[in-house]
């Protein structure tokens, strides 16, 4: 049935096709290097170089260059504050959801590059966009949620934290407050239960990362592709620039909602 | 777990994303984005001190100047105090100076009346000196000559009164 479905998907424009899966270009040992694998190392590689670069141009008075980053930079400092609304916050996550945003970017963009996707490797297209996989998007959505569940134990406590998910402090409570407040045999099992709910929640939250910057991305290549099949000039244009614009946005959504989880994670226990 | 393959998930290939994102984050924050905000923090600081150093000059500098004004506005006062003292002085000076003057001339004045009334009585007491002696002997000429009784009641007369 997994077949048929992926056969469904699959999309014959100029010779080669688009799967949901990325294709194996070439084996080493017994680890298949996927065309996705191979764009994200060149835009790792990329990314190297830029931040080289950054590195040896930098200078206490700022050239063009350096100007431009650090204007990237203050305006994500600034969008994080809008969400944690603590400077200090921001700047202790500041390094991951960059660093998760620029390599979404770079990512989502390599994919577009036009004709990129033309070059071949024993009949596989050598390069398809490296987000265009769910192994890396997966990937990022689990590191993405368990970093922000490593950042609330470290700013809670793991006792606390783990009465987020598992709530024994409600059942532990409730023999001490009963004879006080009685309602609290019925709200606190509630809690308990509550608890149970947010690990589903943080499942949830990996699988909706991660397929929706999947499905936009993937759907985008496949866009385009559908596009030149129909009309080879100009109109593709416009869908470019659109799939440009989905890239940036694709990259700023799964930072941000990673920075939320970030915050919700940290801020959970404190206002108890 | 058909999604999984449907979807091509392969833990390895996961592993070796996150291998390549644990490089990007390392990458970008030893290289780029740590030094890159330590050197904006630093020049913001200097920003800071540059401009809270040119507030502070520029405070020392109206000080400096109401400084000065009072200095000047002070030594004018001095300046004025010592003017009036000197013209006083001067005044003074001057005043005694024509005091002394004055007393000096009326001193010479003073001598030179008494000079003049010592020379006086002087002269009156030689001409009283000659007058008798021309009398005498003007009184030897005529009782030499002889004389009538009314005549030389006459001339005697006449005489005496001339004496008087």
């Amino acid at each position: 049935m997994a077949e048929q479905a992926a056969n469904n998907i699959v999309e014959r424009t100029e010779g080669h096709e688009h799967t949901l899966f990325a294709q194996p270009v070439f084996n080493f040992s017994n680890f298949q290097v996927t065309n996705s694998l191979l764009t994200s190392w060149l835009a790792v590689f990329l990314i190297i170089i830029i931040a080289l670069a950054i590195k040896l141009k930098l200078k206490k008075v700022p050239g063009v260059f350096q100007s431009m980053i650090e204007k990237i930079v203050v305006g994500a400092f600034d969008i994080m504050d809008l969400v944690t609304n603590d400077r200090k916050k921001s700047e202790r996550v500041f390094p991951l959801v960059f660093s998760i945003f620029i390599f979404i970017l770079i990512n989502n963009w390599l994919g577009l590059i036009p004709g990129i996707g033309s070059i071949t490797y024993n009949g596989v297209a050598m390069f398809r966009g490296g987000t265009a996989d769910m192994n890396t998007t997966l990937a990022l959505g689990i590191f993405s949620v368990l970093a922000a569940n490593v950042f609330g134990v470290i700013v809670a406590g793991a006792w606390n934290y783990f009465n987020k998910f598992i709530n024994l402090k409600a059942l532990i409570e409730i023999p001490k407050k009963i004879i006080k407040e009685p309602v609290i045999v019925l709200v606190n099992p509630i809690n308990f239960f509550v608890g149970l709910i947010e690990i589903i929640s943080e499942i949830a939250k990996v699988a909706s990362l991660s397929f929706r910057l999947f499905g936009n991305v993937f759907a985008g290549e496949v866009l385009l592709a559908s596009i030149a099949a129909m009309a080879a000039y100009l109109v593709p244009l416009p869908f470019m620039f659109l799939e440009l614009i989905i890239g940036v946005i694709q990259a700023l959504i799964f930072a941000i909602l990673s920075l939320v989880y970030f915050t919700i994670a940290s801020l959970e226990h404190e206002s108890h | 777990m058909e999604i999984l393959k449907l979807f091509g998930i392969d833990w390895k290939l996961m592993l070796a994303q996150l291998v390549n994102f644990a490089v990007v984050i390392a990458v970008l924050w030893f290289f780029a984005l740590k030094p890159l905000t330590k050197m904006m923090r630093e020049r913001n600081k200097e920003i800071e001190k540059g401009l809270d150093d040119a507030r502070q000059a520029e405070a020392r500098l109206t000080e400096v100047e109401k400084l000065v004004n009072d200095k000047i506005k002070e030594t004018k006062f001095d300046a004025d105090i010592i003017l009036n003292e000197a013209r006083k002085e001067a005044e003074k000076a001057k005043s005694a100076a024509a005091e002394k003057t004055k007393k000096e001339i009326e001193a010479m004045i003073e001598k030179a009346k008494k000079q003049l009334a010592s020379e006086k009585r002087a002269m009156i007491s030689e001409v009283k000196g000659e007058v008798g002696e021309m009398i005498v002997r003007a009184l030897e000429k005529i009782l030499s000559r002889g004389l009538t009784k009314e005549m030389d009641k006459k001339y005697i007369d006449q005489t005496l009164k001339e004496l008087k």
